[in-house]
């Protein structure tokens, strides 16, 4: 296994590659999830060079009234690219990096779940993000906004490749995104090391974890629109265009369900590093473990019915305003628990303001402040008067570049010994820390006063905003400079840092217990863990934690037991010691976390869950459509014979899997073999129905609808069955030689399989059987 | 590349992450415990293969329709070889 130090020179490699290319080809290669950690944080260090160079420009034309430096058009590139870079290829995939470095550390693993799904997803991001920039070189960068409302993209309004540009390089970086998060997900579940439950967990871990799940169930949102969006580009569908029937307000309604979620996932694992940067320079466990977990469950939950909040100037109604309004002050709460988390884990404690540390309460200042003109929103009438003006944007600044990006900055400092070996400088990280602070708040703060000006506009005439828009402009040159810093900071470091060795911060989970930087195994021993702090408890074997553990730990605040020993503690780690010698696996604390479910067949699963959230997005637009026609064209008849045949497809999988397990081969074969025959007469039977239809001129892009809608949804179910069908021809011939010892993937596929004619149980019920009513 | 056949083994009997100098942990490499093999995948070319040809579909978009057929042949090429690589591997 090829890794890395810092200053690139490869060690625990048996056979060394000697050339260039060789060692070239070793990094391409590589499945090492330190590595893919490093790449992702290097990656989307440039692209915060590139969007903070952005919002520069910005800010360059903003600072005096009337100024023409840059075109209007070029001002829509520039915060269209820039919020897509700072969202899309910053925040998302600099949490993804840190998760990739420790998450599998944190749990005591060697590695991930799926190592090379884990380096295909690195890759599709880094192609994502060059795709999206290949718009520059092609001169048409998107220019509609982040969420490229569809009324900006529709052909009318915009003729260039822009929004093509968006729709393509998003789904290239949501898928990468979703297997990530699978990865994640099933790296948590099943390769926590011995005594590390759920409860024990690290808190970056948990909230990775529910990020995780924010990612998989929200992200099909976003790329169920920009395939339709493709659609109406390439196949003539119209599904926004109001002039033929389709809604641009639905367009606003996926995207914002995704796009809320989208909020969360960008705060939640930084919510995790403060999690854990708080309590070591604190010098005191973190303050109501269990809250922060679960608030963070909590989060997760809501952020999923608070989306249309983005929406009260379109127009809903009442009890729509009222839902969306009381659902974006009720998240506000486990929020706001957190911030009380953090500050109770702060006092009384001994605070070293280390760099790292002063970044967090840095955040939680400037949090606090967006969070609490956040909740403004959800005073509904304070959003009509509010709504895109720079009051927004300094919202939105505060929460994920106060908030998100400080902790980011945070967690750099923190782990960059851990990566490396070597600290960063904490002189030069002070001047970076004031830089930033101060340039941040400069920068953002006036913007709160602007909010008579609205937002996404090239100039402006009112002399009135002069002064402010100055002020703010001098403010980025300043915080610019302090991320400059960093940078520096970082290649100095490298060079000549200070050697940090294994736990320069006295802290308490496991990545500390390896060496800086951790060698490509992780750990030599698979480590047992009895308490959330396992380094405490070595460093403290007269007072450590899981003796407390069972008593307090499920109140919440872990008091320290620093001062708890005494002849009591004496017996209980003599005990304690000889049950870790002789008998560590009968004790209930260290069993080793045991799932029938293999990671395989759990990824399935968790993939089947986002890909539901995919056909409900096609679900709920057919419905809503669906008001408007009369499909009187439909055969129902016909359509139920063949739909039986994919029905029966799921009974003869599933005996198909018995005679497997039973180890009959030749009648394994001949199930399967029925099974692929049963999907494919389904699929004949849906393309003769297509035929039919477009004899009688009812075709994709026919007008008012049904049309667009109805083969899109059976289309992709169509497409889904295709897919199920090369997996199971695939299993026919692989599976003869599937080498004992490897899970055959016959389980997997056949979920697969099942949940492609569960999902044709709905589309047959509400595109078929709905209209027998 | 390290495969389970190379890879390194600390015999250290510890319930506890460290109970040896944390620096020393996998940087030396002592003799294998016989029933505890490290097993790390391969590096592998297929990964950057397959998302290669993702990008390369969605390229297609927005440049000539050509490289759109050309990365799904090549999504579909890393897919096959890395099952192929699955199943060879060496358990």
């Amino acid at each position: 296994m090829a890794t890395t130090t810092a200053t690139g020179e490869l060690h625990a490699q048996p056979y060394p590659s000697t050339t260039t290319w060789d060692r070239t080809l070793d990094y391409i290669k590589t499945t090492d999830h330190k590595l893919i950690g490093i790449y992702y944080l290097v990656t989307s260090g440039v692209f915060l060079l590139i969007g903070g160079l952005e919002a520069l420009l910005m800010r360059w034309q903003l600072a005096v009234p009337q100024n023409h430096v840059i075109s209007a058009d070029v001002f829509n590139q520039l915060f269209t690219m820039h919020g897509v870079t700072m969202i899309f290829l910053v925040i998302m995939p600099v949490l993804v990096g840190f998760a990739n470095y420790f998450l599998p550390i944190q749990i005591g693993a060697r590695d991930i779940a799926f190592p090379r799904l884990n380096a295909m997803s690195y890759w599709l991001f880094l192609f994502g993000g060059l795709l999206l920039y290949w718009s520059l070189i092609e001169g048409s960068m998107p220019a509609v906004g982040w969420f490229s409302y569809a009324n900006f993209w529709e052909s009318p309004f915009t003729l260039d490749n822009g929004p093509i540009f968006w729709a393509a390089s998003l789904i290239v970086l949501g898928a990468g995104s979703i297997a990530t998060a699978l990865n994640l997900i099933v790296t948590v579940i099943a390769l926590r090391c011995p005594g590390m439950t759920l409860t024990r967990m690290p808190l970056f871990v948990w909230m990775v974890l529910v990020n995780s799940f924010i990612i998989i169930w929200a992200m099909p949102f976003l790329t169920a629109d920009a395939v339709l969006l493709l659609f109406d580009k390439f196949v003539g569908t119209h599904f926004f265009q109001p002039e033929q029937g389709g809604n641009v307000v639905l367009w606003q309604h996926i995207f914002w369900g995704f796009g809320h979620p989208e909020v969360y996932i960008m705060i939640l694992p930084a919510f995790g590093m403060a999690s854990e940067i708080i309590p070591v320079f604190s010098r005191k466990p973190i303050f109501g473990y269990t809250f922060v977990a679960f608030s963070g469950v909590a989060i997760g939950f809501i952020s999923f019915i608070v989306w249309a909040h983005h929406m009260f100037t379109v127009g809903l109604t009442v009890s729509e305003q009222a839902f969306f309004a009381a659902t974006s002050m009720i998240i506000a709460v486990p929020t706001g628990v957190k911030i009380l988390n953090w500050l109770g884990t702060m006092w009384g404690g001994s605070i070293r303001w280390t760099t790292a540390m002063k970044y967090c309460v840095a955040f939680i200042v400037q949090f606090t402040v967006g969070g609490i003109t956040g909740v403004m929103f959800a005073i509904v009438p304070l959003d009509y008067a509010s709504t895109d003006t720079y009051f927004v944007v300094a919202h939105f600044h505060y929460v994920l570049g106060g908030g998100s990006l400080f902790l980011i900055l945070a967690g750099v400092y923190y782990w960059f010994p851990k990566m490396t070996g070597r600290m960063l400088s904490e002189r030069l990280g002070n001047i970076s820390f004031w830089l930033t602070f101060i340039g941040f708040n400069v920068t953002f703060f006036p913007m709160h006063f602007l909010v008579a000006m609205p937002r996404r506009v090239y100039t402006y005439t009112n002399t009135a905003w002069a002064p402010y828009n100055l002020i703010e402009s001098m403010g980025a040159v300043v915080f610019a400079s302090g991320v400059l810093l960093l940078v520096y900071n970082v290649i100095a470091s490298l060079r000549n840092g200070k050697e940090a060795g294994p736990n320069p911060w006295d802290a308490w989970t496991l990545e500390w217990s390896t060496s800086s930087p951790p060698p490509a195994y992780n750990f030599a021993t698979i480590p047992t863990v009895r308490s959330r702090r396992p380094l405490w408890d070595l460093a403290h074997p007269e007072a450590p934690d899981w003796r407390f553990e069972r008593h307090e730990s499920q109140r919440g605040a872990q008091p320290s037991p620093a001062g708890r020993s005494g002849s009591e503690g004496a017996v209980a780690t003599l005990t304690a010691e000889r049950s870790t010698v002789q008998a560590a696996p009968a004790q209930p604390a260290v069993t080793r976390p045991r799932f029938e479910m293999t990671p395989a067949r759990m990824l399935m699963l968790f993939f089947i869950s986002s890909e539901s959230i995919f056909f409900i997005s096609l679900i709920v637009m057919y419905s809503v459509y669906a008001f408007h026609f009369s499909s009187s064209q439909l055969e129902i008849p016909r359509t139920f014979w063949f739909s039986l045949a994919l029905f029966s497809s799921s009974g003869t999988m599933i005996v198909a899997e018995k005679f497997l397990s039973a180890g009959n081969r030749k009648m394994f074969n001949l199930f399967l073999v029925t099974t692929i025959i049963l999907g494919a007469t389904f699929l004949v039977g849906q393309l003769t129905e297509y035929a039919k239809l477009y004899s009688e001129s009812v075709t994709i892009s026919s007008a008012r609808e049904f049309g667009t809608t109805f083969f899109t949804l059976t289309g992709f179910h169509g497409f889904h069955v295709f897919v199920g069908l090369v997996g199971l021809t695939g299993l026919l011939f692989l599976n003869r030689d599937w080498r004992p010892g490897h899970e055959s993937p016959v389980k997997s596929i056949g979920y697969y399989w099942h949940f492609v004619d569960g999902v044709w149980v709905f589309i047959f019920s509400i595109v078929y059987l709905r209209t027998m009513f | 590349m390290q495969t389970s056949d190379d890879a390194t083994t600390q015999s250290v009997s510890t319930d506890h992450p460290t109970a040896h100098p944390p620096e020393a942990a996998g940087v030396t490499p002592e003799h294998p415990v016989a029933e505890e093999h490290i097993h790390l995948p391969p590096p592998s070319i297929w990964p950057i293969t397959t998302a290669l040809g993702v990008a390369l579909a969605g390229f297609g978009l927005v440049t000539a329709v050509v490289f759109s057929y050309l990365g799904l042949v090549v999504m579909a090429f890393g897919i096959v070889a890395w099952i192929q690589e699955l199943r060879h591997e060496p358990h």
